[in-house]
């Protein structure tokens, strides 16, 4: 289905354009966000990332998945940024956090369980959302990152155990 | 364990974020095929045909006037004379100019489609 959806955008309909687009740019701009912490960064990331995609569509490979070809680029993107901004990477909940408006017990959870997440390490973190939200594989997340699968085993292992903890004190 | 990852899920896709910009999809789609009608645009094929036809005749014009003045038999015999040569040498030269401004003032040339960005 998706193949075909890249074949009319290869061939430059705009509908198929517009389908591409909006099936992943929540994610590939909430990574851009987790990693660079600033919400119009990570929008003009997230929106080079996808005219950079669609220059090159014409040379994409069923090898991989559009969405981890995509992701990829947005990693690398926001990595590079931070580099060249030499951005401190520490935590802002203010960026990170949107404020809820119900507080009952589920969604203060919720609200709990995220701002955990958004207090891991930024690579914990940004693994983290891959296999959670964008639901990758550890082999994606290693294409992604460049990271080795054994170094994303440890993260994650690492990262859950972290988030567990949390929750278990917060259920105590 | 597995509440547990379910959990995660369910956070992050409650809290994600969205782009606050309800243009953001069709402005990347209104840019990628703008950029794509431009390098569609400087692909476009220039036909060189009439700029060698041109530059033949000016060629074999110059070359008729150079014999004819050197008092060559066989020019002589055919009634070329040097006033021919020039009409025609002039006749190419303006054919040419023709020719280069129909082309490089055409809609699809690469300065007329810069505009366009």
């Amino acid at each position: 289905m998706e193949s075909q959806i890249i074949k009319k955008a290869i061939s430059g309909d705009s509908e198929a354009l517009t389908i591409l687009v909006d099936k992943y740019k929540d994610i590939a701009y909430n990574l851009a966000l987790s990693i660079v912490k600033n919400r119009e960064d990570a929008k003009d990331i997230t929106q080079d990332s996808f005219l950079k995609i669609l220059e090159n569509i014409n040379r994409f490979r069923n090898d991989s998945k559009f969405s981890t070809w995509l992701y990829r680029i947005v990693y690398n993107q926001s990595v590079g940024f931070v580099k060249r901004e030499s951005r401190i990477s520490s935590v802002d909940y203010s960026l990170l956090v949107e404020p809820s408006e119900n507080n009952d017990n589920q969604e203060g959870a919720i609200e709990d369980l995220y701002k955990a997440i958004n207090l891991l390490e930024d690579t914990d973190r940004n693994i983290i959302m891959l296999f959670y939200l964008a639901e990758k594989s550890i082999k994606e997340i290693a294409q992604i990152t460049g990271l080795s699968i054994g170094n994303i085993k440890v993260i994650l292992h690492r990262a859950r155990k972290k988030l567990f903890e949390k929750m278990d004190y917060e259920n105590k | 364990m597995k509440t547990n990852d379910d959990d995660i899920k369910k956070a992050l896709q409650y809290k994600i974020q969205r782009i606050d910009d309800d243009s953001f999809t069709n402005n990347i789609v209104a840019k990628h095929l703008a950029d794509r009608k431009i390098i569609k645009n400087n692909n476009t094929f220039i036909n060189f045909l009439p700029m060698i036809i041109g530059l033949s005749t000016m060629i074999l014009s110059v070359g008729f006037v150079l014999l004819v003045r050197q008092n060559n038999d066989t020019i002589k015999e055919i009634g070329f004379t040097e006033n021919h040569g020039l009409i025609i040498l002039a006749t190419s030269i303006i054919f040419l100019i023709y020719k280069i401004l129909e082309e490089f003032t055409a809609p699809n040339m690469r300065y007329k489609t810069l505009g366009f960005r």
